[in-house]
């Protein structure tokens, strides 16, 4: 018998201020806290039916450095599908509206995305799909452009 | 009202990009269904996707270690998760046996409730997730927290009990 992954379910992040990180994934990605925040545990998904949780925040060791995150070996970024592009534009109005800071816009064609930094400084790729069908591989890297044009100024 | 997000992929940066797809091939049978003009390489979990699981870099700068895994947690990623594509515990004693196989790391393995997972190092010591769902009766009224820590599931992937 052999296996298959399915799917990418959820990260797990330690952070400096819980509470701070929860409220940026609220207002941010519109995920909702789940269950209790036992042991300074966050919790939270944006659809508990669709998958129980996608991300989870977590204290880290106190006075831990902050990451050093540019070049590191290690994480690069985690990437969320966020819909259409109706969608990317109410969550960049969120966006400007938590004060969170949007490092780059790329228009790739059927997927056009925004990155971000979570108050911590890791980094969030947010993108939509445009056009019918799954989008090919190429617009999953070819810059075109910036979303400049499409976005609300800040 | 928006859609609700989806968790896509996570892009990682390894220190040696050949050893990093040959763990992954082999760790999660995942496949490299592309590689883009800068020589990242795009995997999924067959070769007929089209959407990306897992993104690998080359780290530019060898010498920028990430800090290690627990027991002193620092800021940034703990880990990220796959979910397994089965509803049958022998599909997750397989993975097992499979981590063991290729001399993977395995980190520790809990029943989650909400998943049976099991936790191990890739070659840059990233830690990984792969779990199985659990059926939803097993954690109704279980809300106020349905993650719990029930124990190692190790002697029940070794085929010991149950």
């Amino acid at each position: 018998m052999d296996f298959k992954v399915r799917r990418s379910g959820h990260i797990v992040l330690r952070v400096a201020d819980v509470e701070r990180s929860a409220r940026f994934f609220q207002d941010v990605l519109g995920l909702k806290l789940i269950g209790s925040q036992a042991r300074q545990m966050y919790f939270l998904t944006a659809d508990f039916d669709a998958n129980h949780h996608q991300v989870l925040v977590r204290p880290a060791r106190p006075e831990a450095p902050a990451p050093d995150s540019d070049g590191r070996i290690g994480l690069a970024s985690a990437s969320f599908d966020i819909g259409t592009l109706n969608d990317l534009k109410a969550l960049h109005a969120r966006l400007l509206k938590a004060g969170a800071t949007v490092e780059r816009s790329e228009d790739r064609g059927a997927i056009k995305a925004l990155f971000v930094r979570d108050p911590d400084g890791n980094l969030f790729e947010l993108y939509c799909r445009e056009g019918k069908g799954p989008p090919a591989l190429a617009d999953r890297y070819t810059v075109r452009g910036t979303l400049d044009h499409l976005l609300a100024p800040a | 009202m928006t859609a609700a997000a989806v968790t896509s992929h996570i892009t990682l940066r390894a220190s040696d990009l050949a050893r990093s797809r040959a763990f992954y091939e082999r760790a999660l049978n995942l496949h490299v269904i592309g590689e883009d003009p800068a020589g990242r390489l795009y995997m999924a979990p067959s070769a007929e996707d089209t959407a990306p699981v897992l993104v690998l870099e080359q780290a530019p700068d060898l010498e920028r270690q990430r800090p290690g895994v627990d027991p002193d947690p620092y800021i940034g990623m703990e880990h990220w998760a796959f979910e397994l594509d089965s509803d049958d515990f022998a599909t997750l004693q397989t993975v097992y046996r499979r981590l063991k196989e290729i001399g993977a790391e395995i980190h520790h393995t809990v029943d989650h409730r909400v998943t049976e997972s099991i936790y191990f190092l890739d070659p840059d010591r990233n830690l990984i997730e792969i779990y199985l769902n659990q059926p939803r009766e097993r954690y109704t009224g279980h809300m106020d927290h349905p993650y719990d820590s029930l124990g190692d599931i190790d002697d029940k992937l070794m085929g010991k009990t149950g």
